[in-house]
Parts: C-alpha cells; structure tokens; sequence
C-alpha cells in the first residue's frame, strides 16, 4: 500500500526552526550575491521582475492554496498599490515612505471589498466577483484620466531614497528582493501556525470549521485583505521600476500570469510561488527572439506544465527520491503521563437542553416536525430511527448548521435558537458528522489542536512574529493534544495523515477533535458507522469513558442497535420526522410503533 | 451469473475492500448486509466499474468486467438502481425511462416504447405520474421509479443498492414484494440492504461485510436464526 | 431622443444576445464537466477568421454565403474537440483550476496562429446582409444588427429544444444532473463531454461570424467579449440557460445604456452591474442554489 507523501507543503504546526533559520540566512546571502555575479543591468530589472511578481504570487497563493479561494482580479490591487505611491510621490510631493503605508492600508481596504462582494459567492461566481472587481479597477484607471491620466500615463516617477541617498538600480534590487523575504518569513511563520490550521480547515471543510467554533467568513476576509496587501506591495516596487506607468500597465493578463505562476509552480507549498514566478518571468525572454512564435511557445509550455505536472513543479518533485530532505521536520512528541479531564460546569437544577415543538422544513419537506426533547447533565441519550427520519436534521439545527422553522431551543437556561453554528461551540455545543468532515490534509495532531481554536488566543500579530507567547501557547496545546489522544489511545497515530487512517480510527479523530472544545453537550453522529463488534466494543468503552472524564452530556445517534442498546440509559425515537418513543432501551425495545417503523421484529 | 473473485478496493490508500468473494447464481436473490460504512456500496461500485480494483476479478454471465466501462454494463445485461435513487430529478418521469433505455442501445423506437409502456403498467402509480418531474416525486415513488428505469432495458441481473432508505414501511414491503416478483421471473438480483431483517427474510444467499471483509454467509433463513447476527444487526 | 433610444436598444439586445450566444457554450460545458473554456473568445474569433476566408475576402473564390458560414461553424467545432481532448480531457480530474489555465493556454496558441495567418490588423467583414439602414419612424437600424439579434435568439430557442426534446439533448441534461445515474443507464460520459465542448465551440464560432460585421475581425476580438459572456452567464445564472439568454440581453442593455450616458462607463458599468447582483443574489438571477446536505 502506497502512503500518501507530504508535499512540501507549509508545515501546518510543525516546528521547523533550524529550517528556518538556515533557509532563510543562505537566501539572505544569495541575495545579495545575486547582482555581484550577474552584474548586466537587464538582468537586475529581472531580478527586481521576479521580486515584486513573486509577492503578488505569494499574496495570491496564501488566497488559492491556503484558504481554496480563486481570485483572477489580483492585477487589481497591483494598480492599487502603485498609482497610490506613484500619485502621492508625483503629484502630492510626498516621500515615498510616507506613501507606502498608504498604499498598503487602500490595499488592505480593497481586499475588504472584495471579500464583502464574494461573501456568499462560490466556485465559477467567485471567479467572476474577482474579474470583475478586477476590471473595475483597470477601467477606472482608464478613464478617471483627472486623477490617472489614463493611457498617457504618469512621468518622472522616482526610486525611493534610502538613509540620504536614491536607490539605483542594484539598490532597488536588494530592498524588493529583503522585502519578499520578509513577507515570505512572515508567510511561513503566519502559517505554520493557528492561523494556517485555521485557513486549511476553512478551505477543507466550512462546515466542521464552523462546528469548532471559526467564523468562516471572517477568516475568508481575512486572508482576501492579507493577499491583497501582498499583491499591493509588489504593485508599489512594479510602479517605481521605471519612471513611467499608464493605465495599460496593469491588464487582466496579469491576473492569469499570477494565477499560473502560483499553480505551476506549485500551489500550497513553501516553493512553488517562487519557481513558479522565476519561470513565468522568465519565459518570455527566453523566448524573445522568436518573436513571431513566442505567444505560441509560451502558451504550449503552460499547457504541458499544466498536463504533465499536475501538482505544480514543487509539488511533483516532492514525491521523488533525494528532495525528502525538504520536508519539515516531524514535531517533538513528548507523550505525557496524564489523560485530559473535563472541567466544565453545567447547571444541576434544570434540564441541559430544552427543546420546545421544534421544527425544520424544507419547502414541502418536514423533515423535522414538532418535537419535544429534554437532556439533563450526567447522561448518555440515544437518537434512533430509520434513515430519512430527522435525526440528523435534528441535530443539525441544534448545533446551529440549520435555523429552526419554528419551535424553541434552550440550553444552559438561554434560548439559542437562531444562533449560528460557529457560535455554538462558545456555547458549549460540540459534534461530530454522519460523513467523516476530518482536515484531510492535516495529521490527526493538527485536527485535534484545529479543535482547541476558540481556546488559543494569541492573535495574528504574535503568530506574524513568532514571539515567545505564541510559541508556548502552541505547546502548551500541543501537550493537551496528546493527553486527549492518551484517553482516546491513539497516541502513536499522532503524526498521521488522516487520509491515511482506517474508517473507524477517522470517527475516533473526529470525537477527539470536537472534544478540544470542551463541549457541554456533545453529539456523536452515527460514530459506529464502518465499525466492526470488536471496534464497536471499545467505542463503547471509549464513551463511557468520557463521561467519565466529566464530559456533562452525550448523545449518540446510531443505527447499530449493539451500541445503542448496551450504552445509552435514555433513547428517543423518532420517524418521519417526529418523535414516536421514548425511554428506557428495555422500554423502547418493547414498544411495538418503535418496532414497526424501525427495529422490524414484531412486523413480518 | 456473477461472481466476485478476491476483490480488494482502495479509497486513496485506505483498503476498503479486502478480497471479498461472492457468488449470485442465476434466478437467486443474494444480499450483502453490514453497517454503515462497511464496504456494501462500494463492492456494488467495484462491480460496475466505478470505483477501481486493487486487486481481483468479477465475472459476469461467464465474461469478464475488467476491461468494460461503466457505462457499458447495461449492454452486457448489468441493470443498477443506485442509492438514493439517483433519478434525472430534472426530467420527467417519461424522460427518466427514455433514458433508462439508453441501455438497450440502438433499437427501433417501438420497442423502446413497448418497455417504457410495459414499466408503467407495472407500476401504476408512475402511469398516473407519467409528465410530473422526477424530482417531485414522494420517496416509495421514486424509488419504483428508479426500478422501472433498470427494467427498462431488460438486464438479465439487476443490483440495487440500499432500496429502503428513508422509506415508510408499508413502502418497503412493496419494494420487496417487487423484488420478489422479478425473481419469480427468473431475473437475478443482487442487492444491498441495511434494514437486515428484510434482506434475511427473502434473499436465497445473504453476505454479511464488516470492515471490507465478509465476516458470515449463508442462507437467508438460516440467519435469521443465528443470535449473533440477531444481535448485532436486529438489536435483539 | 426616441429614434437614439430605439437604436440603442437594438444594438444592446444585439451585443447582448451574442454575449448569450457564447455564454449557452459555458452553460453546456460546465452543468456536464464542471469546466468551461476560458479561450471561448479566442473561438469566437476563429469563427470569424474563418469567416473571412471562406467568404472570400481574401481573395480566394467566394462561397455561397451560407455554406461560408456553415463552414467557418464546423472548423470552430473541429477546434472544439481538439481543445477537449488535448486541454481538459487530461486535466479535468485534477486540482479544481486546471482547466482554466489550460484553456487560457490554448487560447494564448490560437492568438498568436491567427496573427501569422491573418495578420495583426483588423480586417472589414464582408456584409452577407444588406448595409441600408432599415427606418422604423425615424430610427435607423442597422440590418446586420437586426439579423444577429434574429438568429441569436434562433439558435438558442433550437439550442433549448434541443436539450429538452432530443434524445441526445436529454441526455446530455442527463450527465448533467447526474453522473453515476447516466453511466448506469448506459450514457458514455467521456461522449458527451466532447460533444458538449464541440456544441460550445460552435457556438462561439457563429457568434464571430454573427458579430464581426459590426466590430471588424481582428485577432484580440475575442478578448473583451469572453469576460461579457462570463459576465453574462453568471448573472442569469450558470446552469440556466434561460437565465444566460436574459443575462446576456440585459447586460447587453446597461451596455448601450451606458454608453449613451458616457462612453467612459461603457464598460464598467457591466462589471459594477454583475457585483451588485452577485452581491444580492449569490448564483445569479436564475441560477439554482443547491442545498448541502449536511
């Protein structure tokens, strides 16, 4: 059996500080080597190319490969950038450093707006948001011609100085060049962390991102004004290279450029932007001479590129032999002597949960239909019932994923009905789902601490920086993972790809992860499925455990009557979308509407 | 008729499948019965081609699938009902059985319409139905829907998957009872069930799959009697 | 006033319903592989390209107009299975992006062969209508304007038949709606993604023909009118085709509209237009939201 290789993806958590400080110190160097050994002045106004395209590759890629969001408008904020710092050097007199903030925060704004017009948009219509946000930003250049001059263009456009003096041509070079490392070690340092966990959680799964407690759409916000905030940079240093730019400068084939930059290269991994700038820069030069072919040439090179390297050049070399050493190193996994408890208190004088003639349709379908439930702390409950019958739309709009039609939900002595699925898990309102909605992508540690997300509350500025506070909360959370696999006994899979593990230890990794929001009441979506008696014997143990461990409430949902029947001291029973039992397994076993509708015993 | 040679199936690099052997002999009813997740829709899949084989062979009516696609199996006499039904919700109930015979491939168009009429006088409540989108359709209806559309192209084996969900009891004895029916006329069926007492009481052959493996088989009468299936999959 | 209103309308609705025209190929494509080609400009320019060879204008011995045109369709349609089988077909189970790179490459190809066979300039269109202007009290409408709008919506009006009554039609709807279900009743998929892709390209290639009277034919005509079209499809919604003829009629309006105010908003006005309505309605005026089964 084959195992899934890692691709030289960001390493999600790990720590890979020797990496880090070598990789970027041996950069730092070849920089500044780079003008010394070719020291032609074409070559420089290459190499500045390859910098300022490479951060808008970069900014682009932490959108696509990160967070899944496609953007083909990023030539956008490219012209945002610089006609802000071209504008208020030329016509305002302003000093470039003063200018550059600017032109960060419109930036920063821009990528706001974008993320507000593709709020509810997905897959072809995001595109199409960011085309046309895109396109606006290039017609008004055009024809603002007051404040852009449109076609003819602005003049005299100036290098910055730096410390007294104006940067020439090899200066210009170092300080785009330093800048893009600066971005690329914030990039890494940004996404080896929560913050990566949480954007690759995003991009892998909205739903069970939202059952953990992340506001997805803020996240997505996020990362939309980040990578606009990258691309503005680079479009800065694009519009001072020369002395002059026009409304022509930034076209909609920029946007493709980038695109194909980011996935050729490789998209989601540490390289891939940067060989996949450095190729898409210097393809055309190569090609130069064949003047009348090149377009041709070009496009039959990203075809191929495309077909024949299908993850991206980084992502294909990955899985040959001799690059391993460009992995990320695995993480210290100091196994703890201890199990997690669960400390979290519940009120004893009123029922956890109190649902009031709840119901859900959809159009003509009832699929929930005026049910009464009640669940008190210290309890394992059962949810049965024939496929189809409501129970997972029942659960589904007690966690939030779904509002009820009518009806009325409390819990904890609060009405929640209507609250939003990623504001449950605060409330202590956790689960798991009928199909696995594990981070494929991620090792069972990294979805566990995906789990720990409303916990952690070092912010972005901390994660940007590495500082020291941030870097013992991950430990420290890193150490609650493990004991939280100790009590589930999956310690040694802990570095595992989820993808890579069997049907039921997947189920397992799923409770573990909604556990790390130390829920009050937790529920379990049919967690037996794919199991056999032997598993179904120890997920049995594994839940009783858990209550244990001081979890207040469990329900489990389930067709697996050997489960059910042996673990849970109150079952409901519903069909067809209202409850049509309850009571004792004993009770509800003996109950002939139950057996009828669902168990098949007493009926023929 | 069928028969499923040490099949083994990967999702990715999970075994889902580790070689699995069935036989459904012509004119019998065989069910495959487990858990969620326990590899039943998945072998039905690996029959028709639509999902790959790691390792294995499955043979149908003494010729091998290996090389067909999966659109070819309705050629060779391979009829599905998928899970969940899987109508044309878009189209009509008519359109649906147009485009069930497809299968029957380059026919004159009368006798295209002697099936499509024979279907809905099998079932008359899809006749009464015949100009009403799929999609509308209550559940016991679609799924003698989806049925008809099998028929339509005369197989000579009809695999269904998971028949039941989500339907009222007095529904699934009608499926069955249809079931039922059709090995009477000699058609052979291979089904997969999760409501396993109805899967018991009829089928002459019954597999049972845990984890990708049969872990029992044997007559359908038989098991019923057997306590550890009883408890397991019958809650007793 | 009124005769500029009328003139504008007609030409709107005759830009618009060569947006549409194009977009239907978008429609057909995506609802069936999940991908559309992003060169479907490039395409349209081919048609026209085409066009222009075998209606003579290049000297070589004029076809009878029709035949010209049926000609110019078929070689876009040629095109069409050729980018299929090479571009998406060896992409299409890959990272959900490919295809859009891929297509923008071959277009990138086509680009620059049509520049070294036709030349850089742009060319007139022989007019197969006649160029008198048509008068309806007062307003002077152009009959190749007229004729575009015509078999525009001609075509898509047999476009939708054909999808609702062929055989063929049905069961590309039915790939469409479901995959699986239309390999078990026998449809071969792999048929009917290249036959849509053939459709498609055919499509853009009347389009070219239908258009490049009014615009010239030249090799970057392509370029501006895709983006429209996409604009198009995704404000009526890409997976109704109905919905892609009125998204394409009306951007073919604010289009006009615009331009009548200013020519200088001429073409932001469409894009301002598609993000408020995206804002508002997420998957266009007619598209349908699907409801994740969670």
């Amino acid at each position: 059996m084959k195992k899934s290789e890692r691709r030289f993806s960001l390493p999600i958590f790990a720590d890979y500080t020797p990496f880090r400080f070598i990789g970027l110190a041996a950069a730092a160097v070849l920089i500044y080597l780079l003008p010394k050994i070719f020291a032609d002045p074409f070559f420089i106004l290459i190499l500045q190319t390859i910098g300022f395209t490479y951060m808008a590759v970069l900014g682009l890629d932490f959108l696509v490969g990160f967070t899944g969001q496609k953007s083909l408008g990023h030539h956008g904020f490219f012209a945002i950038g610089g006609y802000t710092t071209v504008l208020l050097t030329t016509k305002l007199g302003w000093d470039f450093w003063w200018a550059f903030p600017i032109a960060i925060v419109f930036s920063a704004i821009a990528g706001l707006i974008m993320a507000v017009t593709a709020f509810r948009a997905k897959g072809p219509y995001i595109v199409m948001v960011t085309i046309a946000f895109g396109f606006v930003i290039e017609v008004t250049a055009h024809r603002w011609v007051a404040l852009t001059h449109g076609p003819m263009g602005i003049f005299g456009i100036a290098k910055p100085y730096w410390f007294g003096s104006r940067l020439n041509a090899t200066g210009y070079f170092y300080l785009i060049a330093y800048a893009a490392l600066a971005l690329t070690m914030i990039t890494l340092n940004v996404l080896s962390s929560r913050v990566g966990r949480t954007l690759v959680a995003v991009r892998e799964s909205e739903v069970a991102a939202g059952s953990l407690g992340i506001n997805v759409y803020a996240w997505k916000t996020m990362a939309f004004v980040v990578s606009g905030i990258f691309a503005g940079i680079g479009g800065v240093f694009f519009a001072h290279q020369s002395s002059f730019i026009n409304s022509e400068s930034f076209p909609f084939s920029q946007s493709i450029m980038f695109l194909a930059a980011a996935i050729l290269g490789g998209s989601g991994t540490v390289f891939g932007p940067l060989v996949g700038t450095v190729l898409l820069v210097l393809l055309p030069h190569i090609f130069a001479g064949l003047y009348k072919y090149y377009l041709f040439i070009c496009g039959l090179i990203l075809l191929l590129g495309i077909i024949f390297f299908n993850k991206g050049i980084v992502g294909s070399l990955a899985n040959l032999k001799g690059f391993g050493w460009l992995n990320p190193k695995k993480p210290r996994l100091d196994m703890p002597a201890e199990k997690l408890t669960f400390d979290i208190s519940v009120p004893n004088d009123r029922p956890l949960l109190e649902v009031t003639n709840l119901s859900r349709y959809f159009g003509g379908i009832k699929a929930v239909d005026g049910v009464d439930y009640e669940l008190y702390p210290g309890c394992i409950y059962g949810l049965i019932g024939p496929n189809g019958s409501g129970k997972s739309t029942l659960v589904n709009v007690l966690s939030g994923v779904y509002q009820p039609t009518a009806g009325h939900v409390e819990f904890k002595g609060e009405i929640i009905s209507g609250t939003k699925s990623h504001e449950m898990a605060v409330k202590g309102i956790a689960r798991t789902f009928q199909t696995i909605r594990l981070f494929r992508h991620m090792t069972v540690l990294e979805n566990i601490m995906v789990g720990f997300h409303i916990h952690m509350r070092r912010g972005f500025l901390g994660h940007m920086l590495r500082t020291k506070a941030t870097v013992k909360e991950e430990e420290r959370f890193m150490r609650l993972a493990l004991a939280l696999l100790t009590r589930l006994g999956m310690t040694d899979k802990a570095d595992t790809l989820v993808e890579n593990l069997p049907y039921g230890h997947q189920r397992l990794v799923e409770i573990g992860r909604a556990l790390g929001t130390f829920p009050a009441l937790l529920f379990l979506d049919e967690p037996a499925a794919g199991m056999n008696s032997y598993e179904i014997r120890d997920l049995r143990e594994i839940i009783l455990d858990l209550k244990a461990a001081g979890i207040p409430a469990i329900v489990v949902i389930e067709h697996r009557m050997d489960l059910v029947m042996n673990l849970c001291e109150s079952i409901t029973v519903l069909d067809f979308g209202q409850k049509i039992g309850q009571g004792t397994p004993s009770e509800v076993q003996r109950d002939t509407k139950v057996c009828t509708a669902y168990l098949g015993q007493a009926e023929a | 008729m069928l028969e499923i040679r040490d099949l083994c199936v990967d999702y990715g690099t999970v075994r889902a499948l580790h070689g699995v052997n069935i036989i459904v002999n012509e004119g019998e009813i065989a069910a495959i019965i487990g858990a969620n997740g326990a590899g039943k829709t998945t072998t039905l899949n690996a029959v028709l081609r639509l999902v790959p084989w790691a390792a294995g062979e499955i043979s149908f009516a003494g010729r091998s699938l290996k090389n067909l696609r999966s659109h070819q199996m309705i050629r060779v006499g391979l009829g599905t009902v998928l899970e969940g039904r899987q109508l044309f919700t878009d189209q009509t109930v008519e359109d649906n059985l147009l485009l069930g015979a497809y299968g029957l491939g380059r026919q004159s168009l009368v006798k295209v319409k002697e099936n499509i009429e024979r279907e809905l006088k099998r079932f008359p409540v899809l006749e009464a139905r015949r100009r009403q989108l799929a999609g509308t359709l209550s559940g016991g209806e679609q799924q003698m829907l989806a049925i008809a559309r099998a028929m339509v192209a005369d197989p000579k084996m009809l695999l269904l998957d998971e028949p039941t969900i989500g339907l009222a009891p007095v529904i699934i004895k009608e499926v069955v009872h249809t079931i039922s029916e059709f090995r009477a006329r000699g058609l052979t069926i291979l089904w997969v069930e999760q409501m396993a007492y109805v899967a018991l009481k009829i089928s002459n052959r019954v597999y049972i799959l845990e984890n990708g493996r049969i872990v029992k088989e044997g007559k359908g009468q038989e098991l019923l009697n057997d306590s550890h299936v009883l408890e397991a999959y019958l809650g007793a | 006033m009124f005769e500029q209103i009328w003139q504008g309308i007609i030409s709107g609705l005759a830009q618009g319903s060569v947006y549409a025209l194009i977009a239907q190929g978008f429609f057909l494509t995506w609802v069936t592989t999940k991908s559309l080609n992003f060169g479907q400009g490039e395409f349209l320019m081919m048609g026209a390209m085409f066009g222009l060879s075998f209606f003579g204008y290049l000297g070589v011995a004029g076809l009878n107009p029709f035949l010209a045109g049926v000609l110019s369709i078929a070689a876009a349609v040629m095109l069409g299975l050729a980018l299929e089988r090479v571009a998406v077909r060896p992409v299409i189970h890959l990272a959900s992006f490919s295809w859009v790179l891929s297509t923008v490459a071959v277009s990138i190809m086509l680009k620059n062969v049509a520049v070294l066979a036709w030349g850089p300039a742009e060319m007139k269109f022989p007019a197969y209508v006649s160029e008198k202007m048509i008068h309806i009290s007062g307003a002077g409408i152009a009959p190749q304007e007229l004729f575009c709008l015509v078999v525009s919506v001609a075509t898509m009006l047999a476009f939708f038949l054909f999808l609702k009554r062929a055989r063929l039609g049905k069961a590309m709807m039915a790939v469409a709606n479901n995959a699986p279900a239309a390999s078990v009743v026998g449809i071969n998929p792999t048929y009917i993604m290249a036959l849509a892709y053939a459709l498609s390209s055919g499509l853009a290639g009347l389009g070219g023909i239908l258009i490049a009277p009014i615009t010239f034919a030249f090799a970057e005509m392509g370029a501006l009118i895709v983006i429209k079209a996409f604009a198009a499809a995704l404000a009526g919604g890409l997976d109704n085709p109905l919905g892609i003829l009125l998204g394409g009629l009306i951007i073919g309006l604010v289009e006009q509209g615009a331009t009548i105010i200013s020519s200088d908003i001429r073409d932001l006005s469409i894009f301002v237009f598609v993000l408020i309505l995206l804002a508002i309605r997420p998957t266009g005026l007619m598209g349908v939201k699907a409801i994740e089964k969670v």
